[in-house]
């Protein structure tokens, strides 16, 4: 894609208002806190995700509400290079947000253990807790795919419109893993056919069925999103 | 192919485009090179349309568009400058953030050039785009669209809202920008007393379909307004009258130059500005409705 | 050269042009070889298409009154004495025809008139005689 770079610093000109030191530095704190209160960098990585699919989104909010779809067109970008270009944006966002988080729990981590030698005992911030890394993954699956799902609702009806819209398909998918969750963590003790649910979880078929259903909901939601945004007028 | 050798700046053809309501009907008619276009007509009678067709920012249904020559595709819009009346730029920019934007996609970004028109304009760099004037706006559309070595300007509504001596200073800009017969101005607005000075062609259309397409003097040339008595018209001389407009003491309306040997004599004709020629074609349309 | 053009008359722009350019070169302002305004810094200046402009020299050119250098620009022609002479007399005929209604309207004769003149005219000799 043409000019990829240059429209790449755009979409970061166009959220700039909330990404200032003050308001990253801000939210770092916070989401080390989170990190240290549930034990878990993972779900500090969820977390970023979740936060960079809102970056993204605020980025349709910023650019929608300037009506900067209409200087796309001037500056030379095909509608093809917006769908592009913004997804690529996003995705390099949101590896940038899950490195930091990765990064930031790391010093944390090392940090405590200089500073207060014995309370990473304590505290238990580990980075693998067996058998919830796989329910952690199949969440991190869950969130990145509705991410991904989202996007072509906005591209075609644009932010304010899709806002509505686009939380209700998250919410239902949220609500169906966090009841599998409770299911599944309240049901240790339940039965055989458990069981079998336990054991797939661990099995490495589960880790490319997630993989998959990643891939092919990237691939439905850039097709869909360029078919939409082509047709639209501004 | 350089742009001297070409007369045409831009050459549209069968612009086709149906929303709800209101459908843009074929529109053709060039942009000659060298000279100032104006585009006129009321509100709502495509103009914006037709422009944000010309550059993709919608799509038509059917239709095609050339720049000097070449089938236009989105990478040419370079080539133009566009001013609008409200800037598509997030509003929290600042005239230095916005020229870190476009002088990455804009090949020849004139860096002299922008910051010599901001100060000729009396804009503040630091200043966020949104605390600017609406007059200031545009006149920022003005540098930037000045600033990237475009070969064609086309301004849609810039002069509306803006006082006398903005549009003023506007119109001769305009001028400077045609001087050395490479530029190329599509000038579209409303407000047709800004066009009755610097325009050279006029493109006129009304309610989606283009009712003229020529030299402006050719257009003045071949109207005329006519005034006479109420009963001073019989009913084929009535049926020639465009717009007519009939009241108390008379009636009022504009007529083609070769109709008037079959029009009364004791009528009164003047020479008709273009702003009256909107009016009398729009009340045509309503009155035939 | 002084050149200023009014939307308000009856007379078409370019013919408003093409006469006050005639008529500086007749009485002399403008002279032989002088180059004038190009045809779009006049349109510029006036504020008017440059159209009109083109128009405007293009029939000057056609009428013997002016000459174009391609990449220089227009120049005046030699003034022609025909040509002046022809321009006085045109106007001339405007004002005699003038005079012969104000006549004809009033009862004067046309021997009257012609009596008139003769005074006049030798009145005027003996006026640039003393000066």
């Amino acid at each position: 894609m043409r000019k990829l770079g240059a429209f790449l610093r755009l979409e970061l000109k166009t959220i700039a208002e909330q990404t200032t030191p003050l308001y990253i530095a801000l939210y770092l704190i916070a989401l080390l806190l989170f990190v240290l209160t549930t034990q878990s960098v993972w779900m500090g990585v969820v977390v970023g995700i979740l936060s960079a699919v809102t970056l993204v989104n605020y980025l349709f909010h910023v650019s929608e509400k300037n009506n900067m779809d209409a200087l796309y067109p001037l500056l030379g970008l095909s509608r093809k290079d917006v769908v592009c270009g913004r997804c690529i944006f996003g995705f390099l966002l949101t590896v940038v947000v899950v490195t930091i988080v990765s990064f930031a729990s790391f010093l944390l981590v090392a940090a405590l253990d200089a500073m207060l030698p014995g309370l990473r005992e304590m505290a238990e911030i580990d980075f693998s807790v067996p058998y919830a890394s796989q329910l952690l993954f199949l969440l991190t699956t869950v969130v990145v795919t509705m991410g991904v799902l989202q996007l072509p609702i906005y591209f075609k009806m644009g932010y304010s419109r899709a806002k509505n819209i686009a939380i209700i398909i998250p919410s239902i998918i949220v609500l169906i893993f966090a009841g599998f969750m409770g299911f599944v963590m309240g049901a240790n003790s339940v039965g055989d056919k458990l069981a079998a649910v336990n054991a797939f979880l661990d099995s490495p078929v589960f880790i490319v069925m997630c993989i998959a259903v990643l891939v092919f909901a990237a691939l439905v939601s850039y097709r869909l999103s360029l078919k939409f945004y082509q047709s639209r007028d501004f | 192919m350089s742009s001297q050798s070409q007369s045409k700046a831009l050459e549209i053809r069968s612009l086709r485009k149906s929303y709800e309501g209101f459908t843009l009907d074929n529109i053709s008619f060039d942009v000659p090179n060298g000279y100032i276009t104006g585009f006129i007509g009321p509100n709502g009678a495509g103009k914006t349309t037709t422009i944000k067709l010309l550059l993709d920012i919608a799509m038509a249904d059917s239709g095609s568009v050339r720049v000097f020559g070449e089938e236009k595709s989105i990478y040419l819009n370079n080539q133009i400058g566009v001013v609008t009346d409200e800037p598509p730029f997030a509003d929290f920019w600042s005239c230095d953030d916005l020229e870190s934007v476009l002088s990455a996609f804009y090949d020849r970004w004139d860096k002299l050039a922008f910051d010599s028109h901001l100060k000729r304009f009396e804009i503040d760099r630091k200043k966020a785009i949104k605390e600017l004037s609406r007059g200031m706006k545009v006149k920022l559309m003005i540098a930037v669209a000045l600033s990237h070595d475009a070969k064609i300007l086309v301004l849609d509504e810039p002069t509306s809202g803006l006082d006398p001596v903005a549009r003023d200073e506007i119109c001769t800009l305009l001028g400077d920008f045609i001087c050395d017969e490479k530029h190329s101005v599509l000038f579209s607005t409303h407000i047709t007393s800004d066009l009755e000075k610097i325009a050279d062609y006029v493109v006129f259309i009304l309610d989606g379909r283009l009712i003229f397409n020529g030299s402006k003097e050719e257009l003045i040339e071949n109207f005329v307004h006519i005034k006479g008595g109420r009963d001073e018209l019989s009913v084929e001389q009535r049926a020639l009258v465009i717009g007519i407009r009939e009241h108390g003491t008379g009636f009022a309306g504009m007529a083609s130059i070769s109709d008037i040997e079959k029009l009364p004599n004791t009528a009164v004709y003047d020479p008709i500005t273009l702003d009256e020629m909107i009016i009398y074609f729009n009340k045509e349309l309503k009155n035939n409705a | 050269m002084r050149l200023i053009v009014s939307n308000r008359s009856g007379t078409p722009i370019y013919e408003q042009i093409k006469s006050q350019i005639k008529e500086a070169i007749f009485s002399g302002e403008l002279i032989e070889d002088e180059m004038l305004p190009s045809i779009r810094q006049l349109a510029r200046d006036l504020q008017i298409s440059v159209i009109t402009t083109t128009r405007a020299y293009n029939d000057l050119e056609a009428e013997g009154f002016i000459y174009s250098v391609q990449g220089k620009g227009n120049f005046v022609l030699p003034r022609s004495k025909e040509l002046a002479r022809e321009n006085a007399l045109h106007k001339i005929e405007v004002g005699l025809m003038t005079t012969i209604e104000l006549a004809k309207v009033n009862d004067v004769s046309e021997k009257e008139i012609i009596e008139r003149i003769k005074i006049l005219w030798e009145e005027g000799n003996e006026q640039s005689v003393t000066v």
